[in-house]
């Protein structure tokens, strides 16, 4: 790859080591979100990428786990953004923790009835699994890579179930407390996961030959994920529960209605749908590569708008202004340190995706899965 | 007289049935708050009281007072509505802490374990009654050119004297109402019980049918925030 992306995303590591100083200097005083928004941009990013990396992994189970061929010269680069996608995420939640040189807490000190509970172990299987199956996949086992590929279905599976449980199951919060959310994460997560694989194989020399398998996925996906959206939608505004329309008025009526209708609904489904149909007959990589990011801005801005609205309906009438402090709103703007921050994460994601993508696709890398493929 | 003197004889009542129930073993009691709406005056002076007592940092707070309007003129109402953590039975936040940091004590009680806390917030984002804050590690007088003294005094929550520093625990952690558990320890009453000027707030063991608190929640007027929610909180309102 030439080098000018790495530049660019070199740069976005240097805004976020001063993004990382910043915040470090000032505490969690400097973040934008409060005690009545308690999560906010890292939350939405964190969730966001464990999300893409369980859905990348749908390529890997589709081409090692079923044998689908022509899903092969992707799946060389999937455990890659899964894995990477996986650390960025979990890095995330642990600049979001109040105490993070307690996060070992989450694996040694568990409360079982809480969803949280499960993911710290639920992450580290899974990483070990991506590890054993990059292991194999530099290896060329292909017997190790079948068996790997179908436990990694299940393990990503139960990561996602669990990413979703942790907002599905909170009975204080109408707007997230209903079976769909966890539905609508799981098809926003392979649906995300399927566009960052397409996006990269479309600007990789080499993975074009799952270009169209992966575009059709995709827009299937798309269309599933944007059904659910309606039929939550449905569901919320024949409910009147006052609590859940509040939240659902928000997002489709209020200050931030923009992101939903241009960049969830605009970009993410109506563009993405038609690049993607167009560039699944016609194969083009710039068409492909356009739908893919499409998709995931629609993403991110859905991920928004499944956290933030969430948090932002008053559970108590009066209780926010029963007593007065910047961090007892209902506001969330996400400040400087924040945003730097995750341009650059996203940035050394982006870099590390590159540099493992170039060890995995370089001719010998993968020789004996490579032979077979072309066999 | 007997109008002046009955408020007082209700503190003495609480203070007695105080006395009586730390006889118990521990999970023989069980803490409970009843407050009475129609006494209270929305003064704030147990918001104040709370912060004082557990030396809260901005943005953290324990037990504000929510002011609340109904009806449309001239038919008009004005209430107050204290809100100090439920204490659930069956705690949403207990349930949602991943490391166990929040526990229900056998009393009713539910505390949180600051040397535990990882600071996720999971709990702020499932409790309902939007009772628990996070301390950011402000101070109130960091933007002036020298930091007071008495900001850095010790907490006594959960008995154990914690000097603030900026960066230790309670810093980056949840904090909530403890039903100030430090001074039941010590055989005092709640700090919003005593400095309640309208005597609206009552404190007791409700396992104790001879408990004024026991008393009062048994009411027909006594209800609870959202009963909907299933979670048997241990604070009553008299409406």
């Amino acid at each position: 790859m030439k080098s000018l992306p790495k530049l660019i995303l070199g740069l976005g590591v240097i805004l976020g080591l001063y993004g990382f100083w910043s915040f470090t200097s000032q505490g969690h005083t400097g973040l934008g979100y409060t005690s009545y928004v308690p999560w906010g941009l890292w939350v939405v990013f964190y969730t966001s990428l464990v999300g893409m990396s369980v859905g990348a992994f749908l390529v890997t189970f589709l081409a090692y786990g079923l044998g689908i061929s022509t899903m092969k010269p992707a799946a060389r680069v999937a455990p890659v953004i899964s894995l990477v996608s996986l650390f960025a995420g979990l890095l995330f939640i642990v600049l979001d923790l109040g105490h993070w040189e307690r996060v070992f807490n989450l694996l040694f000190s568990l409360n079982p009835r809480s969803p949280m509970a499960y993911l710290g172990w639920l992450y580290l299987l899974y990483t070990l699994l991506l590890l054993f199956l990059l292991g194999a996949l530099r290896g060329g086992k292909e017997d190790s890579l079948t068996r790997l590929a179908l436990a990694g279905l299940v393990i990503s599976f139960f990561v996602a179930l669990g990413e979703g449980s942790l907002f599905s199951v909170l009975r204080a919060r109408i707007y997230w407390n209903n079976g769909l959310t966890l539905l609508r994460y799981l098809a926003g997560a392979y649906m995300a996961g399927v566009a960052l694989t397409l996006l990269l194989a479309s600007s990789w020399k080499g993975l074009q030959d799952s270009l169209r398998p992966l575009s059709r996925l995709s827009l299937g996906l798309v269309l599933i994920s944007f059904f659910l959206e309606l039929i939550d939608l449905g569901v919320a505004f024949n409910s009147g529960n006052a609590h859940e329309l509040e939240a659902h008025r928000m997002v489709l009526f209020g200050s931030g209605a923009w992101l939903f209708w241009l960049i969830q609904l605009g970009l993410g489904v109506v563009l993405a749908a038609a690049l993607l149909w167009n560039g699944q007959k016609t194969g083009r990589t710039g068409t492909l590569g356009l739908a893919a990011s499409a998709v995931l801005l629609g993403y991110l801005a859905a991920k928004f708008n499944l956290v933030l609205p969430g948090q932002q309906t008053s559970l108590l009438p009066g209780l926010v202004e029963a007593f007065s402090h910047p961090k007892l709103v209902l506001s969330y703007a996400p400040t400087s340190a924040e945003v730097l921050v995750v341009i650059g994460l996203l940035s050394l994601a982006g870099l590390a995706t590159i540099y493992l993508t170039e060890i995995f696709t370089t001719p010998g890398s993968t020789s004996a899965v490579k032979g077979r493929v072309q066999a | 007289m007997a109008v002046l003197t009955a408020p007082t004889n209700e503190i003495l009542r609480l203070q007695e049935d105080l006395k009586r129930a730390l006889k118990k073993p521990v999970e023989k009691r069980h803490w409970g708050m009843v407050i009475d709406m129609r006494k209270c005056t929305g003064c704030h002076s147990c918001t104040v009281a709370c912060i004082a007592e557990n030396k809260l940092p901005p943005g953290v707070v324990y037990r504000p007072v929510i002011d609340q309007e109904k009806g449309i003129y001239p038919h008009v109402g004005r209430s107050f509505l204290p809100r100090p953590c439920q204490h659930c039975g069956d705690a949403p936040c207990v349930r949602a802490c991943p490391v166990g940091a929040s526990y229900k004590r056998p009393d009713g009680i539910v505390g949180l374990d600051y040397d535990k806390c990882v600071g996720c917030r999971y709990c702020i984002a499932a409790c309902p009654y939007g009772a628990r804050t996070f301390d950011f590690g402000e101070y109130y007088t960091a933007a002036t050119p020298a930091l007071q003294d008495y900001e850095k005094l010790s907490s006594f929550e959960y008995g154990k004297k914690r000097p603030r520093d900026g960066k230790s625990s309670p810093v980056g952690n949840v904090r909530k109402c403890t039903f100030c558990l430090h001074r039941l320890d010590a055989g005092m009453l709640p700090a919003c019980v005593t400095t309640c000027i309208g005597h609206a707030t009552y404190f007791g063991d409700l396992n104790d049918p001879n408990s004024l608190v026991a008393e009062l929640a048994a009411r027909p007027n006594a209800t609870v925030l959202k009963p909907e929610m299933g979670t048997k909180p241990s604070v009553y309102y008299l409406i």
